[in-house]
């Protein structure tokens, strides 16, 4: 760390000075430094490592053209510190609500928050079926929702192959009536 | 644009860095700035030379004292505050006691006169003028000052912004003494200090928004 202030320090001073490769030499150990530094801490809250590389890069921006701030008899590391650290709490701030590189995790969590939406619709359903005659609610719960072969549902339910069929059949049609009333009944309301 | 390539870019505009640009930059945006509100002072109510005769010269002094302390004290702040990483409690702690000390001489006045007088002495001169106007001329140096430390990397938006503002609003205050005679000590601690620390509650709300770089 001490070593690295040294070094660090020396070549912002060349820079500093007019030395152009000092500097080059400088953004690109700080670069590494950097990227670690960001890609640790957007970890933390689950952000990906493209938004890391971003801000390695606004970060060396920011080291660049506000180079002739730092004050030469004031340590270099903790200067670096501060802007970086400021240009992740920027940087956070302007991108709250966007997601830019979601990992798996990060993906299945979304899933599994919109959850609830489905649970709805699925009380909906059970709503109206409720309105069906009890063969078709039966054979609809079996084939549609359960997801069981007609041959399946006609050993679960008693109810001969062809019947299931049937009653799937119709039972749908109902629905889809019973959906169409109860739709313009919202539009009326 | 890969990072490597994006440092070559910046690797071919390097210039040598001489003395101090910033200071000396800020203490421009801040002349400008006092240069502003004096105009906009000599704009809306005019100089007038009853102000320097009608002035109690203590309070004439103390005003004085304050504006400029103020000031300085600020900026010291505002040039370490636009320095990431450089501690700038020193400056912070001298501002605090300025106003708080200030706040207090006020009120001592205030304490040590006949209650019958306090109200003469806080509304006397036409005060409405100074919760008016303070902040009215403190709009151009507020802006300088933004400009340039924008210029630089200030890292703590609000307290630099709430700084800011506070220095803004002493040199209105100090363009509004030019016009108006500052009667009493209480006077200048109620009209003058508050428009001020408004001034400054000001700049700390709109810090965040308008100094981010």
């Amino acid at each position: 760390m001490h070593a690295e202030e040294v070094e660090l320090r020396a070549l912002m001073l060349a820079g500093l000075d007019g030395d152009a490769s000092a500097h080059v030499a400088l953004l690109k150990r700080l670069s590494t430094r950097l990227r670690a530094y960001f890609k640790n801490q957007l970890r933390r809250i689950g952000r990906g490592p493209m938004e890391a590389e971003d801000l390695t890069q606004e970060t060396l921006i920011a080291i660049h053209t506000r180079r002739h701030m730092y004050d030469r008899t004031q340590l270099f590391t903790p200067w670096v510190q501060a802007i970086a650290r400021y240009r992740l709490t920027d940087y956070l701030r302007r991108t709250k609500t966007s997601v830019r590189d979601m990992s798996i995790e990060e993906v299945q969590d979304t899933l599994s928050e919109e959850e609830p939406v489905g649970t709805d619709t699925r009380l909906d359903l059970q709503a109206l079926l409720t309105r069906l005659p009890v063969k078709m609610r039966r054979a609809i719960e079996l084939v549609k929702l359960r997801g069981l072969t007609t041959n399946e549902a006609a050993a679960a339910s008693g109810m001969s192959p062809s019947a299931v069929k049937v009653s799937v059949h119709r039972g749908v049609k109902a629905l889809a009536v019973l959906v169409k009333r109860k739709g313009s009944a919202h539009e009326d309301r | 644009m890969k990072t490597d390539e994006l440092i070559e870019a910046l690797g071919s505009t390097v210039e040598r860095v001489e003395g101090r640009p910033f200071r000396n930059a800020f203490i421009i945006a801040l002349v400008v700035g006092a240069a502003l509100a004096v105009c906009a002072m000599q704009a809306v109510l005019g100089m007038s030379a009853s102000a320097l005769r009608e002035s109690h010269f203590g309070v004439m002094i103390l005003t004085v004292v304050f504006v400029v302390g103020v000031v300085a004290a600020g900026s010291s702040y505002l040039l370490k505050a636009a320095n990431p990483g450089m501690p700038a409690d020193a400056p912070m702690t001298l501002l605090v006691l300025l106003v708080v000390g200030f706040l207090c001489a006020g009120a001592a006045a205030l304490l040590a006169v006949h209650p019958a007088a306090r109200s003469a002495m806080i509304f006397g001169p036409p005060w409405t003028v100074c919760l008016a106007c303070i902040p009215l001329f403190a709009i151009g140096p507020f802006i300088a000052l933004v400009w340039i430390l924008r210029k630089g990397a200030p890292t703590s938006l609000r307290s630099t912004g709430a700084v800011a503002g506070l220095v803004a609003g002493a040199v209105g205050a100090g363009a509004c003494a030019l016009h108006q005679p500052v009667g009493s000590l209480p006077f200048l601690g109620v009209w003058y200090a508050g428009p001020i620390l408004l001034c400054a509650l000001l700049g700390a709300v709109l810090g965040p928004r308008v100094l981010r770089w």
